[in-house]
């Protein structure tokens, strides 16, 4: 199998993964239970990584949130227990949070913030590799022998970062406070 | 306890372990790599994410890389070549019935029985974890912990794969039973119709119908493939209807199986006694009738109290 192309994949860094505690927050404010907000991103990372190109999407900055949007609609349409209007009024939420949607310079711009916000609680030398990954661009052989630690270090330490970024950007709140949205409203998605 | 989160999480942690590993020498795709991207729809997803939060951290982009493990993929590389349409067409079906995993936990004394949507069904032993992922082109389900039997409607276009740790199994039309013991690090499976073909430590190994063989769950120790007789395959199954055959099977084996089935847990009061060879039929949700039949099988007494049965004598007295 192959993995993502290079195109995907910084489409995915800068468009996608700063927005995923957005897309949480407005799954969560929508009242979507957080084993189905788990699974809903993760089908969105799937067919993510099945495109060849983004070339096709209109609004790379808002496609995120229009695709969780459509997966979520769907397994709304399929669970027949939901009322009409409460998907309408659900949907209303999330279109709303899709208007916020942020474009490219903004989405750059969130980018380091999240990026900043993320780094500052890792330890020293994980911050150092990935200082010297960023500002000089290194690779992980280069950095071990600037830092004089074997190469397996540094890939084990990039690899412990990068599970608690990771864990960060899926559990964290990073969303804005209180957007005037009452207390969340409680859907289950039948499986 | 555990839930979905913990999925999403251990997701997380493989797809970070092969994000790194990328990173460290961009240019060849580490081995092992198709393999799991195989094993899980899900896991295409999850490496994207990582390798897409690694760029976003500061690293360079990577480029596609192709990943092969040696004699496993030649069909799909003839449909990238061949056909590139085709291959098109396979990723929008796969699109249109997304994977999505299903999670099934069972706790003691629960043993489930599960029909999946593709017309094939499982029974899942007390206290095990699974998820299961039925999609169009891939049918995968991830033993995590504890036994399940499986009924497999055959698709050659969508092969049934179990993976436990490093252990897949992949079904050739076939009951299969698959018993994942996380405390001991080894993985037992047990063909009872047709045949799987099971890959473990970089080999590939056939089990046809009778053939029971151990792995390794972390993949390394080579497999020994024993031959079972049909008493012998529905002893091994007695779980699926409530029964506890035992032909020599230890007292330790034995007492497991129990505190799996039942909430009333049963202690051995030595070691010595464990290793003690029982043979009978007993029903797995009577601990307390199972503890007398085998004191009194043994030579020992039980003592049955409340919350608690104590099998054996203190050696210190």
């Amino acid at each position: 199998m192959r993995t993502a192309s290079s195109e995907i994949i910084r489409w995915v860094a800068l468009h996608v993964v700063p927005q995923e505690p957005q897309v949480r927050g407005a799954l969560r404010r929508a009242g979507v239970a957080e084993a189905d907000i788990d699974d809903l991103i993760q089908e969105a990372y799937c067919r993510f990584a099945a495109m060849d190109s983004i070339a096709h999407v209109d609004r790379p900055g808002a496609y995120f949130m229009q695709v969780v949007k459509n997966l979520w609609r769907d397994q709304l349409r399929r669970a027949r227990v939901v009322r009409f209007e409460e998907i309408t009024e659900i949907a209303q939420w999330l279109v709303e949070a899709e208007e916020l949607g942020v474009e490219a310079a903004v989405a750059a711009r969130e980018q380091v913030r999240l990026v900043e916000r993320l780094l500052a609680d890792l330890p020293e030398r994980c911050r150092t590799i990935f200082t010297l990954k960023r500002i000089e661009g290194l690779p992980q052989r280069e950095i071990a022998r600037r830092l004089g630690v074997s190469e397996s270090i540094v890939e084990n330490d990039v690899q412990k970062a990068l599970r608690r970024i990771q864990h960060a950007v899926r559990t964290e709140r990073f969303e804005k406070e209180d957007q005037g949205v009452g207390e969340p409203r409680r859907h289950r998605i039948p499986a | 306890m555990a839930n979905r989160g913990d999925t999403a999480s251990r997701l997380e942690d493989e797809a970070a372990r092969w994000a790194a590993r990328i990173d460290a020498s961009p240019d060849t795709a580490p081995a092992g790599l198709d393999r799991w991207l195989r094993a899980d729809p899900a896991h295409a997803g999850a490496l994207l994410r990582a390798q897409a939060t690694l760029v976003m951290l500061g690293a360079s982009v990577p480029e596609t890389l192709v990943a092969e493990d040696p004699g496993r993929s030649r069909r799909f590389w003839w449909l990238g070549g061949a056909s590139a349409s085709l291959a098109a067409a396979l990723v929008a079906a796969a699109l249109l019935l997304p994977a999505r995993g299903e999670a099934i936990r069972t706790g003691i004394g629960e043993v489930r029985s599960v029909a999946l949507h593709d017309g094939s069904s499982l029974a899942v032993d007390a206290r095990s974890d699974l998820v299961t992922r039925i999609g169009s082109t891939a049918r995968t389900v991830a033993l995590h912990d504890g036994k399940a039997l499986f009924r497999v409607r055959h698709d050659a276009a969508a092969p049934f794969r179990v993976t436990v740790g490093d252990v897949t199994i992949t079904d050739i039309g076939t009951v299969f039973q698959v018993d994942a013991d996380r405390d001991n690090g080894t993985v037992d499976v047990l063909v009872s119709e047709g045949v799987v073909e099971v890959a473990a430590a970089g080999c590939t190994l056939r089990l046809a119908a009778g053939q029971r063989a151990r792995f390794a769950i972390d993949g390394t120790a080579p497999a020994k493939v024993e031959h079972v007789d049909a008493p012998g395959i529905e002893r091994a199954l007695g779980w699926t209807s409530g029964r506890l055959d035992l032909d020599g099977e230890t007292l330790g084996e034995a007492v497991a199986e129990l505190n799996r089935h039942n909430q009333l847990q049963i202690t051995l009061a030595s070691p010595a006694l464990a290793r003690e060879k029982l043979y009978g039929a007993f029903r797995i949700d009577d601990p307390a009738g199972f503890a007398q039949s085998a004191a009194i099988g043994l030579g020992t007494r039980a003592r049955i109290g409340p919350d608690a049965i104590l099998l054996g004598t203190s050696e210190k007295k």
